[in-house]
């Protein structure tokens, strides 16, 4: 019943900024740029778009309507106008829910915008985050932490991934040498990509003499803050025909999360859940079944890289290792282009840039390009097949979409 | 009593025991009066698998428990912290059961290991707030 879902919905348009914001635009312009991008690339006009589904960049509740309004008379009416405001299942909620609206004839053409202004802006201030040096790291939202039970210890986010980091390494053997080389082919990926912030190659031994953020994780294991927007339109199969654009199919997609205080993500339903062994593997499965594939056949994978942990549980929760061998996976170059699996071929969070809330979007972009045959010097030939993900910076909620070629 | 510069919890209906327990230096944790399942942190409906009692009693901790996981914070969230760092954040398996997370004390973070025995130690923050700690229990147990 679900596989009816698969190809019933396509990607035609994707727009973006850039990853800087030298002029301190405000998030609704850089909005709007990524919507104009996509829009003028797809050649569709403001009454074509029907449906919006948009992460706020402040967190703010009222965001997605005032969007609409600042696009002006064309888009009074919507059928479909909310904000999928949960960490982590970005790629899913957005995709099932524009997939289902355009499926549903909901909508005509639904438009996914994501991203925010957390390098330039003061957003970090009223979550007590004031002072932090800009040039590092992510200290940029205690949204996933507990108030009364883990902020007043001293805990941020990159410490939360850290805390997994250090169990994965107890049981498995993991080590910040194999944790690196995720980094590094990021890096690596970014060199390839003018949008990329960061694009001078880096060694592993880079990312283990790049400052101590919490033990094991290092300054280069996280991802690094940026200001931008993207954007994406979902048509259905139907209206996909007619695209200016080469459609990229919805194949699957699925999500799953957890819990949230670190305590409870030690204790899962049963032994198949802990803080190392996530949801993620229900999430990936679902789409999976859906788009009747599995791991061997993903020709490209765009993972969310908040830490470079975060794509080391996910490696083995989306089944393309046993678990606890996705330090030995990483190794060799597997995830680099020309490797086995090429990961975060526009350099992710890492070295791209993650521009806050929706910042899957980048990657899904990503996917996008690549199945089009368009992504230039980084082009992973012959790429039939990619998956997208969006993960929690607390590592306990996931989504995945499948997209295929035309 | 110095002016402690760190964010506090607040309180709340479910957590107004737990807290007042933490003032007179008493671990307690909830146990549910129909499966004897314990909890952590307060809530109100036990947590075991496939029970849905609101029924449970306070009970105190042994305070005793065992590093699941750790990490030693170099870069502290902010200013606010940076005197602290570095510092060890532990999640505490209690011996009743439920994780709790903590902040080692009375050790050197980075001797902190995955497996160490500890023990609750209560510091007293404000006049109105008292936070558990944990710290290494020094002589072999029994």
């Amino acid at each position: 019943m679900i596989e009816t879902l698969s190809r019933e919905a396509a990607i035609i348009g994707i727009g973006s900024t850039e990853m800087r914001n030298p002029d301190g635009r405000s998030g609704m312009s850089l909005y709007m740029e990524a919507i104009k991008n996509a829009m003028e690339e797809a050649e569709l006009t403001k009454s074509d778009i029907d449906g919006f589904l948009v992460y706020p960049p402040n967190g703010s509740m009222r965001f997605h309507t005032e969007l609409t309004e600042q696009l002006g008379s064309a888009n009074f009416g919507k059928s479909l106008c909310d904000f999928p405001l949960v960490g982590g299942l970005m790629v899913g909620l957005a995709v099932n829910k524009a997939r289902s609206a355009v499926f549903h004839d909901q909508c005509k053409n639904v438009i996914v915008v994501g991203g925010g202004t957390w390098r330039s802006s003061s957003h970090r201030t009223p979550i007590g985050l004031s002072g932090v040096d800009l040039s590092e790291s992510i200290y940029h939202s205690r949204e996933p932490i507990s108030m009364e039970y883990e902020f007043p210890y001293g805990l941020h986010l990159p410490a939360l991934a850290a805390m997994v980091t250090q169990r994965h390494m107890q049981e498995f053997g993991t080590t910040s040498e194999q944790l690196a080389a995720i980094a590094v082919a990021a890096r690596k990926h970014a060199a390839l990509n003018e949008r990329a912030l960061l694009r001078t190659p880096i060694s592993v031994d880079d990312v283990l003499s790049s400052r101590m953020i919490a033990e094991p994780l290092h300054l280069l294991d996280c991802s690094y803050i940026a200001d931008g927007a993207s954007a994406f339109i979902v048509t259905s199969a139907e209206r996909a025909r007619d695209a200016v654009q080469e459609p990229v199919w919805i194949l699957g997609s699925g999500q799953a999360q957890s819990f949230q205080h670190m305590g409870h993500l030690c204790r899962g339903s049963d032994s198949e859940f802990d803080l190392v062994r996530t949801v993620g593997k229900i999430a990936a499965g679902q789409a999976f079944t859906q788009a009747g594939l599995g791991p061997e056949d993903v020709d490209v994978a765009e993972l969310n890289d908040s830490f470079t942990t975060t794509v080391l549980l996910q490696l083995e929760d989306y089944g393309f290792c046993a678990k606890g061998e996705a330090g030995d996976f990483v190794a060799d170059g597997r995830l680099e282009l020309g490797g086995a699996l090429p990961l975060n071929t526009h350099g992710g969070l890492l070295s791209e840039g993650d521009n806050g809330l929706g910042n899957s979007i980048p990657a899904l972009i990503e996917a996008v390009t690549q199945l089009r045959g368009d992504a230039g010097e980084r082009q992973v030939e012959g790429a039939e097949v990619a998956m997208v993900s969006g993960v929690s910076e607390s590592l306990s909620s996931y989504s995945v979409a499948l997209l295929g070629r035309n | 009593m110095a002016e402690y510069n760190k964010p506090v919890p607040g309180v709340t209906p479910d957590s107004k025991e737990y807290w007042e327990g933490c003032r007179r230096h008493e671990l307690l944790i909830q146990r549910c009066t129909e499966c004897g399942h314990h909890r952590f942190y307060p809530g109100p409906i036990c947590q075991a698998f496939d029970c849905l009692s609101m029924d449970f009693e306070w009970v105190r901790s042994s305070g005793k428990g065992t590093v699941y996981t750790l990490t030693v914070v170099v870069r502290a969230p902010n200013e606010m912290w940076a005197d602290l760092a570095p510092y060890a954040l532990v999640l505490i398996e209690l011996d009743e059961g439920p994780v709790m997370f903590s902040r080692a004390v009375d050790i050197p973070a980075f001797d902190v290991k995955i497996g160490m025995r500890m023990e609750v130690v209560f510091e007293d923050l404000t006049d109105e707030v008292t936070l558990p700690f944990f710290r290494p229990i020094a002589a072999p147990e029994a």
